[in-house]
């Protein structure tokens, strides 16, 4: 019992924090430097609470309820954690902290405006909504942080809304959100029809009690809602536009806390609710998954813009994501208990992978805006030399982005194709096997393309020469951004060189679904048979590879003496190197752009100002990708909608007697229906 | 185990001292093949540790990424051989990587390579990172593919296992399946060498150069040390090549025999690789970097056919 009240009294002060941090700083935006420490220290504190809680939860694999207020007879606002949400909330705590680290620095940007106590409530606001929603275990109190959590991190979208392109980023996000959310909707009224109950203790194993077609009709519908949330394609619209043109410490916050919250979600149905469904379903979920991969980073890989390119690697790792989730889906119903919890383990180190490293590069991002006033990286360069600490940062996120060794990328990255390599291995049935090694080549090109990006992003603004006066005179950003960005750079390492650490978190939800165990240490073991095994070790290999470089360091320095050079410009055949010379951020993705433009629909405009006939005075030189899906399924689809809407407006009239009879009739139909 | 674990070291050293001896035989081949008598054999040992002795030039704009990247190619590819099968069936590492592994690290190389061509600010640089990330890219499904083809018949992605495996299977001369994919793989292998048709490793400063121009920025040690780590990578490459197609021979004993006789015919199989490719470079012309897809596509393609064929066996 003591246990309980222990939890319990961590989770009331860290909410007390919470709310606290979402109000006062509001009320306090006078004191501009106050109100932000205020509201950071406020997120500090309480991250770090609900960091001891959800880590403590996961060790001793016990379970945490408590009910805070009865709405309705049997609407019931109460938090439930097992081990799956403490994982999630493990990751919203972490994040938090770092967060309000990085933001404290960050956030005296907008001292001038005088908005710092505002974006420091939202903060608040937006944690308490995540909390909220990996937290409650009932469909309508679900719903209703599900709709919280959205409008919260609308408000951190539309932050600077005074620009044209952040209110549209905004709207989209927005409208994409709530009409994927009816699907929600739907899914949870039919599993109240069959259940007669709100809880989801009662939906648990549900599935045995649906008929087929249904129990596939609800999963889709929750795959639909909560794949709209996560970005996949092709509902991906939203993410690309909206994630670039928040604050950059709410955007790291939310790529690395709130898309992950779906993930939650959808195991929570899939696997708990839904249990063990037909092999199809895990392969569509695969397809979908794959797709969003290979659609997320290629368009991400022709982006010139830091953020936008962030937001669409999210959507590839979401794929990546989805592609483990629809494997152990796919493993669990063909009874294959070691792939499965294989695959899941790759999913739920995956989602920590991706809340570091992306969370990480969003900072670094948000450092170069905050110094150059830029995220463009055509107009950037050389930042290497003024911001040497943002450049290393980037360096690591960018690595593990690309799942390069010894960086936490590459572990889920290993165990992801390790299963779907014994996918091909063996699973029954040819179609299968070759489906399974489609994929895992669309994953390899994907994370080549990452890498790509990365390269482009990392070589064309921190290397070389600045290009604009921006990048000239940019500085490096203040402590606490570093803090914020250090801590997440060695989180990074740490996850990457001791798979062990992760696994004992994962493992405590893996073996709610799964009896097979993936073993971890200094190693990640995987014992597919009690025979065959196949382990890896990121950190032995590292170890080798440091006493390797320092061997070979040393070796060429006792044989050869200190290394000499002498600094020259570089060779520019006797001219002088002007940043002009310059590889640029376009023609560098350009071969992708050239190699696939029969896929991104590539149109090119150029235009000659002529005045001799031979040598033109300016030339016009125009790309884009209007992307298929944008020009041909989401235009026209708009285009119907709002025909459909101008036939619905005329309800609306203004008429004062018409609304008046409107209630009328709805208050009679009430009554009838209620009778 | 102290023993194999010494071995191992050796077996490393041997491979890094015998990968300069392989570009020199391919070039010499190459030197007769086109009637000329070319330099000799040791020439790339002369080559690198005339540059190892070099004082360097670096460009002004150039940060600490071009002064630690030939070393972390250095180290990242000593690392993949140290997880490699060459003479000696289990490779020291053999426990902690596999073939995954392996990829990733060649993954790592070219990422610093490709990020410090972009250290000098040159325009030469920027082209051949671009190009060489964007063909490697899709050089790696080619690559993933060709893998599955071969462990299909394995069931496991451990090098160690697979070889041990590879050598007990029957082998049937007309098992298409296979030669499929040996095709698939040697022509990965000659993207990934940077060899014709895909690219040609002998000219500087020609537009169409992929691998070489991201190089043009290093001089002096620093040349010298990456130079090395790209014949090792060569040889490394090969080594894969051999093990996943003409296994025998490989010690699978641990004795001094077996060991020696490891040493010869791997020595000759790596020649022979060599040799194979320096005919095809001769044979053939550079083609176009646009062009450089259709062929990465058609070993995909070779290999998808591998796939099916060894499913439907």
């Amino acid at each position: 019992m003591e246990t309980a009240d222990l939890y319990l009294s961590l989770f009331q002060v860290s909410l007390l924090c919470f709310i606290a941090g979402g109000i006062l700083p509001a009320l306090m935006n006078g004191k501009q430097k106050f109100a932000n420490t205020f509201a950071n220290g406020c997120s500090f504190v309480g991250g770090s609470l609900i960091t001891i809680i959800a880590g403590r939860l996961l060790i001793f694999q016990d379970e945490f309820a408590v009910t805070a207020w009865r709405m309705m007879s049997n609407i019931v606002l109460k938090v439930h954690f097992d081990t799956l949400a403490a994982l999630f909330l493990l990751v919203i705590g972490v994040m938090s902290i770092v967060c309000s680290l990085y933001a404290q620095g960050y956030a005296t940007k907008y001292y001038e405006k005088g908005v710092a106590g505002y974006l420091g409530a939202l903060m608040n606001i937006f944690t308490l909504s995540l909390i909220g929603v990996v937290g409650v275990d009932s469909s309508v109190t679900f719903l209703i942080f599900w709709e919280f959590m959205a409008l919260s991190s609308f408000c951190l979208v539309m932050f600077e809304h005074e620009q044209a392109k952040v209110r549209s980023g905004g709207y989209m996000y927005l409208i994409m959100t709530h009409v994927c959310g009816v699907f929600l909707s739907f899914a949870f009224l039919i599993l109240y029809v069959y259940t007669g109950s709100l809880e989801f203790v009662d939906y648990k194993n549900v599935g045995a009690i649906l008929p087929e077609t249904v129990k596939s009709v609800v999963f889709f519908f929750f795959f639909i809602g909560f794949g709209a949330k996560m970005g996949l394609f092709p509902i991906n619209v939203w993410l690309p536009r909206a994630y670039p043109v928040a604050p950059s410490s709410a955007t790291a916050l939310m790529s690395s806390a709130m898309i992950k919250t779906a993930v939650y979600a959808f195991l929570r149905v899939s696997f708990d609710f839904l249990g063990t469904g037909p092999a199809w379903w895990g392969i569509t979920v695969m397809v979908v998954g794959t797709v969003s991969a290979i659609v997320g980073i290629m368009l991400g890989v022709i982006q010139n813009d830091i953020k936008r390119f962030l937001a669409y690697s999210s959507v590839e790792n979401m794929g990546i994501i989805c592609v483990g989730i629809g494997a152990s889906l796919y493993f669990q119903s063909v009874d294959q208990v070691v792939l499965g919890a294989l695959a899941m383990t790759a999913t739920l180190y995956h989602v920590f992978n991706h809340s570091v490293f992306k969370s990480l590069l969003f900072m670094g991002a948000g450092a170069v805006l905050k110094a150059t006033g830029t995220c463009d990286v055509s107009k950037l360069g050389g930042l290497i030399h003024r911001m040497p600490w943002t450049a290393a940062a980037f360096l690591v996120g960018g690595m593990s982005l690309a799942s390069l060794p010894p960086f936490n990328g590459f572990m889920s990255e290993w165990a992801l194709l390790q299963s779907l390599f014994h996918m091909i291995f063996d699973c029954e049935g040819g179609a299968v096997k070759l489906f399974a090694a489609l994929v895992v080549a669309i994953l390899g090109f994907s994370g080549a393309l990452a890498a790509v990006a990365v390269v482009k992003h990392f070589g064309i603004a921190f290397l070389a020469k600045p290009r604009s006066e921006g990048a000239v005179s940019a500085k490096e950003v203040n402590r606490s951004m570093r803090l914020g960005m250090g801590l997440l750079s060695i989180l990074s390492l740490v996850l990457g060189l001791y798979p062990g650490g992760v696994v004992a978190l994962t493992n405590a939800v893996t073996s709610r679904y799964f009896p097979a165990k993936i073993g971890g240490d200094m190693m990640l073991y995987v014992p597919f048979t009690p025979q065959v095994s196949q382990n890896v070790s990121v950190g032995l290999i590292g170890i080798v590879f440091a006493l390797l470089l320092f061997g070979v360091f040393l070796c060429i320095r006792l044989n050869y003496g200190k290394s000499a050079y002498v600094l020259q410009d570089t060779w520019t055949c006797g001219s002088v190197h002007v940043p002009k010379m310059e590889y640029t951020a376009t023609s560098y993705s350009h071969p992708i752009l050239r190699i696939f433009h029969g896929v991104l629909g590539l149109s090119r405009k150029v235009t000659v100002e002529k005045e001799y006939e031979y040598y033109p005075k300016r030339i016009h030189h125009a790309l884009d990708i209007s992307a298929r899906v944008g020009d041909n399924v989401y235009k026209p689809s708009i285009g119907i909608l709002v025909q459909v809407f101008k036939r619905i407006k005329i309800i609306q009239s203004g008429n004062l007697q018409a609304y008046l009879s409107y209630m009328v009739a709805a208050l009679i139909l009430t009554l009838l229906w209620s009778r | 185990m102290i023993k194999q674990l010494l071995f191992g070291l050796v077996q490393l050293l041997i491979v890094l001292l015998f990968a300069p001896l392989v570009q020199g035989m391919i070039k010499k081949t190459k030197a007769r093949l086109q009637n000329r008598i070319g330099a000799d054999f040791v020439q790339p040992y002369r080559d690198i540790f005339k540059y190892l002795r070099k004082d360097a030039v670096l460009a002004k704009d150039a940060s600490w990424l071009t002064r630690t990247t030939p070393y972390i190619c250095f180290a990242a590819t000593l690392c993949v051989g140290l997880l490699i099968p060459t003479l000696y069936v289990k490779a020291p590492l053999g426990m902690t990587g596999d073939i995954i592994v392996i990829i990733y690290l060649f993954a790592v190389v070219r990422f610093f390579l490709a990020i410090t061509a972009l250290d000098a600010g040159s325009a030469f640089g920027g082209m051949g990172s671009s190009r060489e990330m964007v063909m490697s890219a899709i050089c790696e499904p080619a690559l993933l593919l060709a893998v599955i083809s071969v462990l299909l018949s394995v069931g496991t992605t451990n090098v160690g296992d697979i070889v041990s495996t590879l050598i007990q299977l029957d082998w049937d001369l007309f098992d298409y399946g296979h030669w499929l994919s040996c095709l698939a793989f040697l022509i990965v292998i000659i993207a990934e060498t940077g060899r014709i048709p895909y690219d040609n490793p002998d000219t500087h400063l020609e537009l169409t150069m992929l691998h070489e121009a991201m190089m043009l920025e290093y001089s002096g040690r620093y040349w010298g040390v990456l130079q090395w780590a790209i014949l090792l990578k060569q040889t490394i490459l090969f080594s894969m090549f051999v093990n996943l197609f003409i296994p025998w021979g490989i010690a699978v004993e641990f004795t001094a025999e077996a060991l020696l006789l490891g040493l010869a015919v791997y020595v000759v199989k790596i020649i022979a690789v060599g040799v194979l490719l320096a005919c095809i470079e001769t044979a053939y012309a550079k083609i176009r970097i646009f062009k450089i897809p259709k062929l990465l596509a058609s070993s995909i393609a070779l290999s998808m056919l591998a796939i099916v064929l060894q499913i439907a066996k």
